[in-house]
């Protein structure tokens, strides 16, 4: 990338050299070398392959936001996890040591998410729920571990949802995909607890090029999270992950991301579902790091009463460009959908909404609602709405609202007359602000989430 | 306010120095291409831009809308509503657009279209563009069949099918031409659509 540097610019790095990795650039060398190393099966190989040709087919999106900076020849796509790396807690910079503990991160998962520790220290939880699970035929596993332990399952999904040309990122991501989860959740199992993504075995937290699956069968139910709160370090700028999620008759799947990659990062994420028979698929997506995020959690309501909700909050600051959304495509009859979309803007960052809402013929009585509110803190900052809606039936209800504020005076000024400090003042209103989105996270999330709007408030007002 | 009437395609520019208040009248009820620009230039501008359409048979209706916001203390407010009968298609696009220095800015844009047969179809694109803080802006869309249950009211009193929806045709466009105050292009516009 040019500009700034490919490799995280903070000074804590491996003591470990990575044990493997690829050339710098993309060819057809490089993906059969990440593919002989995962030693996969012979059809994955050549779903990369075809995928690599689709991207070097396909040109940059021209719409959205700023992308003529990245430079695919000077990026490496595939760097093997070194499981033993143990970097020294006393190497983590200062701030970000300050900044996970006013997170309130407990102790050992500021030393995994730091990096210092190669896996969350949990291995109890993790062991207790792995057997929980196993019992009632979940399958819960990396991406890679999958190919090899499910090829059939695998290979009957994968890019059912998004296929390798929907666009050039996701075809980038099945070409040099690498980590990632895969969830199976079989008929009438309900999975109580959230499957949090860290809690994963033999994978780094993130990959560059996550891949993600996941199939709920009828009438189950399961709720995966990915993600957290406290800023994410990664090797590499450009982040392409691709989720695929397959929710059936009457099941209910809800995928919550916190993105907080630190702000070198480009993350263009391709995240869609497919939803059956009275299904129900729900998003709650924060997006509050990256230099640039584009991403627009979808979801095509494919069968009768077919329900798709998302839930998204994004924070734009300095030199970030946070352009996200949500796609719902309305296929069958009595489907509905509710998009709720808050974002900030501060210190010369810049938040937009992008969305769709298409409503086939046929679809009757389809309702759709969507929702996008953009509060603007200071002069310096901006935000756009670009939401477009294609109605191709009578018989539907949609509706789309959206408004741009700023925080009101009147509010500012009855909150620091009850004693509160301008800084704290703003924080309330901000959080009062997300407050719909945050509720609906799970409550460590959302906990994290309104510290981090404090935090991210300061020195911002004044 | 000064008022004045767009009922041709292709593309029109409008604008509105300090302290000045236009009032535009857009009718759109032949398909084709409109595009309609207004621009706030001067402090005290004001705007308001009403837009009725209506479409039948196989006519494709291609309405882009845009209110630029140059200058700081500048308001405007578009409120289009559509009817699409038969076959017919509306694709209407509206833009605010408020450029750095436009602070104390309001605008409000309106897109509300009522599909009136199962083969018309509607695209609804409102778009906000906004670098200046001190403003309120917002917009809402909504596209929708014509109320069943208030259909059913009229017709138990008496009112036929195709009567009852005219009423409510009328209703719902009778709410914009009511804001034109400018009589003469008022009655115009009402004989247009009637």
């Amino acid at each position: 990338m040019k500009g700034f540097k490919t490799d995280y610019q903070f000074g804590f790095h491996d003591r470990v050299k990575p044990r493997f990795k690829t050339k710098k650039g993309l060819s057809e060398q490089v993906v059969r070398e990440i593919s002989a190393k995962k030693d996969e099966p012979k059809w994955m190989l050549e779903f990369r392959l075809k995928a690599l040709k689709v991207f070097e087919a396909k040109k940059m999106p021209t719409w959205g936001a700023d992308l003529s900076k990245i430079d695919f020849n000077e990026l490496t796509y595939y760097l093997e996890p070194t499981e033993k790396t143990e970097k020294r807690w006393q190497d983590v910079p200062k701030d970000i040591k300050n900044t996970f503990d006013r997170l309130g991160i407990p102790e050992a998962e500021k030393k995994y998410l730091a990096g210092v520790k190669s896996q969350y220290d949990s291995q109890v939880v993790y062991g207790s729920l792995k057997k929980e699970l196993a019992d009632k035929g979940v399958i819960f596993l990396g991406f890679d571990e999958a190919v090899q332990k499910y090829p059939r399952l695998v290979k009957k999904y994968l890019g059912t949802v998004i296929p390798i040309g929907d666009n050039k990122f996701a075809a980038l991501n099945s070409a040099v995909w690498s980590g990632g989860s895969f969830v199976y959740v079989p008929a009438r199992v309900k999975v109580d607890k959230p499957l949090q993504a860290y809690f994963r075995i033999n994978e780094p937290q993130f990959g560059q090029f996550e891949r993600t699956l996941i199939i709920a069968e009828e009438d189950s139910s399961v709720h995966y999270g990915e993600g957290c709160t406290a800023p994410a370090f990664s090797e590499g700028s450009l982040h392409a992950a691709v989720v695929e999620i397959i929710v059936k008759k009457r099941a209910r799947v809800q995928y919550t991301t916190v993105q907080n990659w630190y702000k070198n990062v480009y993350n263009l994420v391709t995240k869609r579902a497919w939803v059956g028979e009275r299904g129900e698929m729900i998003w709650t997506d924060a997006n509050l790091g990256a230099r640039v995020t584009m991403k627009y959690p979808s979801f095509i309501l494919a069968e009768e009463g077919a329900r798709g909700e998302t839930l998204s909050v994004a924070l734009a600051g300095e030199g970030q460009h946070q352009d996200v959304g949500s796609k719902a495509t309305h296929l069958a009859p009595d489907t509905r959908s509710i998009i709720v979309s808050k974002s900030i803007s501060l210190n010369g960052g810049r938040s937009t909404y992008r969305g769709l809402v298409n409503v086939a013929r046929g679809a009757k009585g389809a309702k759709s609602k969507v929702i996008c509110d953009a509060l603007i803190l200071d002069p310096k900052s901006r935000t756009d709405t670009y939401p477009t809606n294609k109605i191709f039936e009578k018989e539907v209800t949609l509706e789309h609202e959206a408004t741009v504020s700023k925080v009101g005076e009147e509010q500012l000024f009855y909150l620091t007359s009850r004693g509160l400090s301008q800084t704290q003042a703003m924080g309330m209103v901000v959080n009062g602000f997300i407050e719909p989105v945050v509720k609906k996270l799970p409550m460590e999330y959302a906990v994290e989430m309104n510290r981090l709007i404090d935090l991210e408030m300061e020195g911002s007002v004044g | 306010m000064k008022w004045r009437l767009i009922d041709k395609p292709g593309k029109h520019v409008v604008s509105s120095g300090k302290d000045q208040q236009v009032g535009i009248v857009l009718l759109v009820d032949k398909g084709g291409e409109y595009g309609v620009t207004v621009e706030l230039v001067g402090a005290g501008a004001k705007a308001l831009m009403l837009g009725l359409v209506v479409g039948r048979g196989r006519e494709w209706i291609n309405l882009s809308t845009e209110t630029v916001h140059q200058v700081a203390n500048t308001h405007a407010e578009t409120m289009i509503h559509g009817v699409m009968f038969d076959q017919a298609t509306a694709n209407i696009s509206g833009l605010i657009k408020i450029v750095k220095r436009a602070q104390t800015v309001t605008d409000f844009l309106t897109e509300r279209i009522l599909l009136l047969s199962p083969s018309a179809q509607a695209i609804a694109e409102p778009a906000l563009e906004i670098e200046a803080d001190e403003v309120r802006a917002s917009h809402a869309a909504t596209v929708a069949p014509v109320d069943e249950n208030q259909v059913f009211y009229l017709t138990s009193r008496g009112l036929s099918q195709n009567q009852a929806e005219s009423q409510m045709v009328k209703g719902f466009l009778g709410v914009v031409v009511n804001k034109i105050e400018d009589d003469k292009i008022r009655h115009q516009v009402l004989k247009r659509i009637c």
